[in-house]
């Protein structure tokens, strides 16, 4: 461990306030004092975080820094990890997402997913998209589940690539179509909230360009929180940034300001490639 | 010297050869500064020193006791009397073995006839001599491929070439044995069916529904009429086992989906362990439990339900049978024996499906069952299937439980309440006791192994042909 690392994690320590603007007015989601622990291992430190309606939020960090720790309590998909614990309270529109009574199954419908590698499921690329309508009860009839299936092709332009082979089976699409059919099969279920864990980072500089762009178009409709590893990427799809650094939330603010004049130190030697 | 303690000298020696080898090559590598100068590692010019030790030798090893005794034997034949040349095959295969016993002591020359007397003794002096010089031989193959390895060795010459090809013909050879195995006994079980067939039409046999696999042995035997339709025999298989399949299928793929999908990691470390023993219970077992608590069962219940359908005039209950060996009995309990081979080959497949695939379900808002119904289920379908037709292949070529539950009465009938018999019951009753094998009655025996076997190819072709077909869907 060289001693620029050791001063940082004994300012960490010391000082854990986090800086920037972590709150807003009116968010979609509001966080406050999250701990997520593995076991006996605590992963996220108390964390408070608003996330705003309508807004791209990029959750930038080194490996290991909790970020897509932290994205995947917003929908509970860390339940399906045993030894994971998760304090602290998570509101979706002043809704406690971990009340006991809350059905998980709604909020996954209402915050969903995308994840870094491409995931459809071995069927044709028509079910890939109508599987949440089906599993949720969306359309009564064939006629607005087709109209479905092509809406949510098309907002993801993915439409004029696969009208002519909806039946075929959608892992014979190259990387960059399976993600955004991941996309698409998301909305299609039309939710307020996407999560997206690093949804690039398994595809080239021209899918990543294309899925970008399509995060942008979604930005007028939903929520969207990313976590990435590419801060270019942040800076480009991004309204605000968050900096996770060890479990802990260092920095948020606006994205501009975050890559021009960040605020805090760590913030500043991650984005200058001195940590990461 | 006797055959077990030459080869371990031999083995003893060639792992000799390997440390001279390694230690030979450090010394010629050390003028010219470090094993990194030879052309390849120490170990693989030991290795290759080791293998030109061991196997000329053992080739020496084989090829002698292969052929001494019939190279002996002929050169004994030189030394036979005139007349004796002359005899027929058999008698002369008769003479020799009179000749052999008197020859290590059983039986005295004077019962066989003087004039064998230099036969014997060639034979004596000839065994001797095999006995002598096989040693020295094998010894002395073994030192002349110890010194070739030992020359070959040199900083230029690159022994992983040769170590690594002898390697891949040994893993050829050893890859080819089961391929041969094969073919071995579908040729035997071929050419015995084909004489079967010059006996019976072959299709009085594929068609034929009546079994009574009885041949007269004189012409007015009654009873004898030896008859041999396959029909009732793959009816009655197709029975049985349908019946385990009803059982084993819906069990044990439901046992799968809870044990990989809902079990916790400690219900999940007993009982799959439990369920394994399931498959280690012989099948004899299964067989008296099936003969003497399962069907003697099915048989009360049936004839309780008679009753009470007899004081109630419902008719169809009245008049119903069960025997006392039945096919329900025969396949239930192979169906239970089968439930291990289905949950434990479908729990490998389920646990296989990538978890992404089954984030992927919960990201869009799907249920634990609708998760395993609709991606997981369908991911693992292929290895499902493949488990699903290796359970039918093993119950088609049950046999204990047949024989003891379901019977040998070859009626042609669907009603799992009567007693059928099988395939594989009936090559084993054709076979047992004493036979002459060249009656339909016997042949018909490998007719019935063929027919199995060509039944049981194609389960599996089709088994890989579907599990191809579905494969890579989720690379």
């Amino acid at each position: 461990m060289n001693t620029a690392q050791q001063s940082m994690t004994e300012i960490v320590k010391e000082t854990y306030q986090t800086s920037g603007h972590p709150l807003l007015d009116d968010p979609k989601m509001r966080v406050r004092g999250a701990n997520v622990f593995y076991a006996q291992k605590q992963a996220i430190f108390d964390v408070n975080l608003d996330i705003g309606k309508n807004q791209v939020i990029s959750m930038i960090g080194p490996s290991g820094c909790g970020k897509s720790t932290f994205l995947r309590c917003l929908n509970r998909m860390n339940d399906t990890i045993d030894i994971c614990r998760v304090e602290g309270q998570l509101l979706l529109e002043s809704q406690d997402i971990y009340d006991k009574k809350i059905d998980v199954v709604e909020l996954r419908a209402r915050v969903g997913m995308v994840f870094q590698k491409p995931n459809p499921f071995p069927k044709s690329i028509y079910e890939n998209v109508a599987y949440g309508a089906r599993i949720h009860g969306l359309t009564d009839n064939k006629v607005q589940l087709d109209e479905l299936v092509e809406k949510s092709l098309i907002r993801c332009g993915l439409w004029n690539e696969v009208k002519d082979r909806l039946e075929e089976p959608a892992t014979g699409l190259s990387g960059g179509q399976q993600q955004r059919l991941c996309i698409a099969r998301a909305i299609a279920v039309n939710p307020e909230v996407i999560l997206m864990d690093e949804p690039c980072s398994a595809l080239d500089p021209i899918a990543t360009a294309t899925v970008e762009e399509l995060i942008h178009e979604l930005s007028e409709n939903f929520t969207i929180c990313i976590v990435t590893h590419s801060m270019q990427q942040a800076a480009r799809v991004s309204q605000r940034t968050a900096y996770f650094h060890l479990g802990k939330l260092i920095e948020v603010n606006d994205t501009s300001q975050v890559f021009t004049n960040p605020e805090h130190q760590l913030t500043e030697e991650y984005i200058t490639g001195r940590i990461g | 010297m006797n055959l077990s303690t030459l080869l371990l000298i031999t083995f003893v020696a060639s792992a000799g050869a390997y440390f001279i080898g390694y230690t030979r090559s450090q010394q010629i590598a050390k003028p010219i500064g470090g094993v990194r100068h030879l052309a390849t590692l120490p170990s693989y010019y030991a290795s290759m020193m080791s293998i030109w030790a061991l196997v000329p030798a053992l080739i020496a090893v084989v090829l002698w006791s292969v052929l001494d005794g019939s190279i002996i034997s002929s050169l004994v034949k030189g030394a036979l009397p005139t007349e004796a040349k002359q005899m027929s095959q058999e008698n002369l295969g008769l003479l020799m073995s009179q000749v052999e016993n008197v020859a290590i002591g059983i039986g005295s020359i004077e019962t066989l006839g003087i004039e064998y007397q230099p036969a014997v003794e060639r034979l004596k002096s000839l065994t001797l001599v095999s006995k002598q010089s096989m040693p020295v031989l094998v010894i002395v193959i073994l030192i002349i491929g110890m010194l070739l390895g030992f020359r070959a060795i040199s900083p230029h010459y690159n022994a992983r070439y040769a170590v690594e090809k002898i390697f891949n013909v040994t893993l050829f050879v050893c890859s080819s044995i089961a391929i041969f195995t094969t073919f071995g006994i579908v040729f035997s079980v071929l050419l015995e069916s084909l004489a079967f067939f010059q006996k019976v039409p072959f299709f009085d046999f594929v068609l034929g529904t009546h079994w009574s696999p009885q041949i007269a042995i004189r012409a007015d035997q009654a009873g004898a009429s030896g008859s041999f339709g396959v029909i009732p025999l793959i009816v009655g298989t197709l029975l049985i086992s349908f019946i385990a399949l009803l059982i084993a299928v819906p069990v044990g793929l439901m046992s799968a989906v809870y044990l990989s999908e809902y079990a916790s990691r400690r219900v999940r470390g007993i009982v799959k362990p439990a369920l394994e023993i399931l498959a280690g219970v012989p099948t004899v077992v299964y067989g008296f439990f099936a003969a003497l608590t399962v069907a003697p069962a099915i048989r009360r219940y049936g004839d309780a339900l008679r009753d009470w359908g007899a004081e109630r005039d419902i008719e169809f209950l009245a008049n119903l049978a069960v025997s006392s060996e039945s096919a329900l009995a025969a396949g239930l309990v192979m169906g239970v024996m089968i439930i291990p081979f289905v949950s434990s080959l479908s729990d490998d497949v389920i646990n296989a499906v990538p978890q992404s695939l089954r984030d992927g379900s919960y990201g869009l808002g799907a249920t634990q069952s609708e998760t395993i119904k609709k991606v997981v289920f369908p991911a693992a379908l292929p290895g499902i299937v493949g488990g699903v037709l290796l359970a039918a292949s093993r119950a088609i070529g049950e046999t204990m439980i047949v024989v003891m539950a379901a019977g040998l009465a070859a009626n042609l009938t669907v009603n799992p309440l009567e007693a059928v018999t099988t395939v594989t019951v009936q090559i084993v009753t054709l076979l047992v006791g004493d036979q002459e094998f060249d009656s339909a009655k016997t042949l018909a025996a490998f007719a019935l192994g063929l027919f199995l076997f060509v039944i049981t190819l194609a389960l599996n072709v089709v088994a890989l042909k579907v599990v191809k077909k579905y494969r890579e869907q989720y690379d």
